[in-house]
């Protein structure tokens, strides 16, 4: 059966009154969740878990993934007007989202997210659509090892976005990565690092981790003198004339649809591959936006790209998280497992021939999360003018009742008040941290990969493999290489155009991913592999014999 | 040696380093050659010590900002009174919960901060008692209510 005919047998399925109106419900639901610091997208999908139970399964499963939508767009709002994200998968959008909104244009930064969140689930739906098969069987290519790489990889990236910090980055990293071995060890459950203090033996869990490090740290150094406490979110000067200009916006967008299209595919293949997700994906977008940027040096001042990336990227994620969990019932975050466990619920189980085997059920799924993203569009064009008045309220007002609503959430989540200590230690420390110069996206992202790269790593551990599997595996290699250029990025970009060394950066790095690629099983990608080693070669060649290579090293 | 913000860092972490190093010796020996609970801590140690060396290093040859070492501890205080106070009313928040609840603790803390960061006039005054009342009564029925979580009720709630 084709795409269309399958497609014609989930519409009717899918476009009735009832499930239409539970899903624009779940996608307003889902808004607030993400705009709500504190209140994950997860709590909002296991909240309503409970009320598709009495769904069919197409409704159920609608009604989550248009929680789902709204929740990754509605992170934008408060991550753009606070500087808080509303969830981690919109920790890359603060980078410029906040500054673009306090140097008074607010409506543009909300309008461009919403747009590019917009853009980079359609594309994801289209992907999904024509490719899932194909995407799908890339995750299942992935070992624990490769996994082990991916993490080290996403590490190293986001450590190397602290540019001129890259050692503080590094060390945030490492220092995020030992925060996540405090509790017990993964495999037997020994304890550690808890010193005697039975509630450590649990370790930190993440949220009130993220919160702390983040909105603690964020906000009390928004108010840290009484005269920025007292001014506006939006400037003293800008905040009664915010407009949104959804046709500019747009505009905007779509003039940088190169950008779109990488990040939003990015965000797909992020989401394909489990465990990763849209709090990798984000910051992988970001920084791949930066590193094709003419302006890098614009970026954590209020760049339109440092805003469109990591908002295409991550609706863009949720598509390749979906598939993936469809196809071969592995969770790609934490909502698709909430997702996976709806499915059990409904007798559904997901396995590698649940797309011909269900086609109903699969392509509802498909369309619902592209219908999803068109509702989550009208929805914010009508909460966001809401969601601006936030920045003519002044600063300390806004934190006092923000750090009260992060308390609540927190401890809404395990229903125990040690959260809401974690969430104040945390809190001092990433105020500290920050303070001392740390970048904190690194050190929050050690600790959300920690327990997986831990996991990995003792599945590396317990399948005897050795060392050798760093180098003999194609992803593993892969990723290792990518963290090695990843870690000389940051160099490359302030010596480009000054060193000769910077003009051999772009061919070595094509030639030496082209190794691992081509080690990759499969024709295209041997061939791809080839093409990446031929122009590489070619660049290599016209650096050597470029005259202003040769002055340059003079 | 040079003492400034960044070799006072790396020492601390260093003997951070150090001290966790040393308790991953005592922890329990593997079993059933699965992989130890001390060789992942320890591979993050290992190059967070290292990074840190290379942290004090630095710091030892960089430039000393003045501004930055000539702030006396009144001084510091003074910089950081605001988040300082917040920790600090953040901390009573959490410790009088089990009494206050969430609601009234809520409420006592949001308006108590309110006043500190945005001051004590009367009509200031009125306008964080309602902002408290508003979110913080909003929010509590918003989880109570509608999401139908349990929120610390506190010993005064629960008396009446």
């Amino acid at each position: 059966m084709d795409l269309f005919s399958n497609i014609a047998l989930a519409g009717p399925e899918l476009f009735t009154l009832t499930t239409m109106a539970l899903m624009l419900l779940g996608t307003f639901v889902g808004l607030l969740a993400g705009a709500i610091p504190g209140f994950t997208i997860a709590m909002a999908v296991v909240l309503v878990l409970p009320f598709t139970f009495a769904m069919s399964p197409v409704q159920g499963l609608a009604t989550m993934i248009a929680v789902y939508v709204g929740g990754l767009s509605g992170g934008l709002m408060s991550g753009i007007l606070t500087g808080i994200p509303g969830t981690p998968s919109s920790v890359a959008t603060t980078f410029d989202g906040y500054p673009m909104a306090k140097s008074g244009r607010p409506g543009l930064a909300l309008g461009i997210g919403v747009w590019s969140s917009f853009f980079g689930g359609i594309i994801a739906s289209v992907v999904l659509m024509l490719i899932a098969p194909q995407l799908a069987m890339i995750g299942l290519e992935f070992q624990p090892v490769d996994f082990f790489a991916l993490v080290l990889f996403a590490l190293t990236v986001t450590a190397s976005l602290a540019g001129d910090q890259l050692l503080k980055g590094l060390i945030g990293a490492l220092f995020g990565l030992l925060i996540a071995t405090i509790g017990s060890d993964v495999v037997f459950g020994l304890p550690r690092f808890n010193f005697g203090v039975d509630e450590v033996s649990k370790g930190f869990a993440f949220l009130p981790v993220l919160v702390g490090l983040f909105a603690f740290s964020r906000l009390l150094s928004d108010v840290r003198d009484s005269s920025s406490a007292g001014q506006k979110l939006g400037g003293d000067e800008t905040a009664n004339v915010v407009k949104i200009d959804y046709i500019a916006s747009c505009k905007v967008v779509l003039a940088r649809w190169v950008n779109v299209a990488r990040s939003s595919l990015l965000g797909v293949f992020v989401g394909v591959l489990p465990a990763a997700g849209s709090t990798i994906s984000n910051i992988l977008a970001y920084d791949q936006a930066k590193k094709s940027s003419k302006e890098p040096e614009t970026f954590g001042k209020g760049a339109i790209d440092g805003i469109i990336a990591p908002e295409a990227a991550n609706n863009a994620t949720a598509g390749g998280a979906l598939i993936v969990m469809m196809a071969l019932g592995l969770p790609g975050d934490i909502m698709t497992a909430i997702m996976l466990g709806a499915l059990l619920v409904h007798d559904v189980i997901p396995s590698p021939s649940f797309i011909s085997d269900e086609p109903m059920i699969a392509y509802s799924i498909f369309l619902a999360f592209f219908v999803a993203n068109f509702m989550m569009l009208f929805l914010q064009s009508i909460t966001l003018r809401g969601f601006v008045l936030v920045t003519k309220v002044k600063m300390y007002m806004l934190t006092a009742v923000i750090l009260f609503y992060c308390a609540v959430g927190i401890f809404a989540l395990n229903n125990i008040a040690y959260d809401m200590w974690t969430l104040l230690i945390f809190g001092i420390l990433g105020f500290v941290m920050r303070a001392l110069g740390f970048p904190i996206v690194p050190i929050v992202l050690g600790v959300v990969l920690g327990q997986i790269a831990e996991v990995r790593l003792s599945q590396v551990y317990a399948r005897g493999d050795g060392l050798d599997v760093f180098l003999t595996r194609p992803w593993a290699l892969f990723f290792i290489l990518l963290s090695g250029f990843s870690i000389m990025f940051p160099s490359y970009q302030k010596q480009r155009g000054k060193k000769a060394w910077a003009h051999y950066f772009t061919p070595v790095l094509l030639i030496v991913l082209a190794v691992p690629v081509f080690m990759m099983p499969g024709t295209i990608r041997p061939i791809i592999a080839g093409v990446m080693a031929l122009t590489g070669i070619t660049q290599l060649i016209m650096q050597v014999r470029s005259p202003k290579a040769l002055d340059t090293s003079q | 040696m040079r003492l400034n913000r960044d070799t006072a860092v790396a020492i601390v972490s260093l003997l951070i380093c150090g001290g966790l190093l040393i308790n991953t010796f005592q922890m329990p020996p593997p079993m059933f050659n699965q992989m130890p609970a001390t060789l992942w801590p320890r591979m993050i140690l290992v190059p967070l010590a290292l990074l840190s060396l290379l942290l004090l290093a630095k710091a030892q040859m960089a430039e000393v900002d003045e501004s930055l070492e000539s702030r006396s501890l009144s001084e510091w205080f003074t910089y950081y009174k605001n988040p300082i106070v917040c920790f600090a009313l953040f901390f009573l928040f959490l410790i009088t919960m089990p009494i206050l609840g969430m609601l009234i603790g809520g409420l006592l803390y949001v308006f108590i901060t309110l006043g500190f960061l945005g001051g004590w006039s009367s009509r200031l005054m009125i306008q964080h008692g309602l902002v408290s009342i508003f979110f913080v009564v909003g929010m509590w029925a918003i989880f109570t209510q509608l999401l139908g979580v349990f929120l610390p009720e506190g010993i005064l709630l629960r008396v009446y």
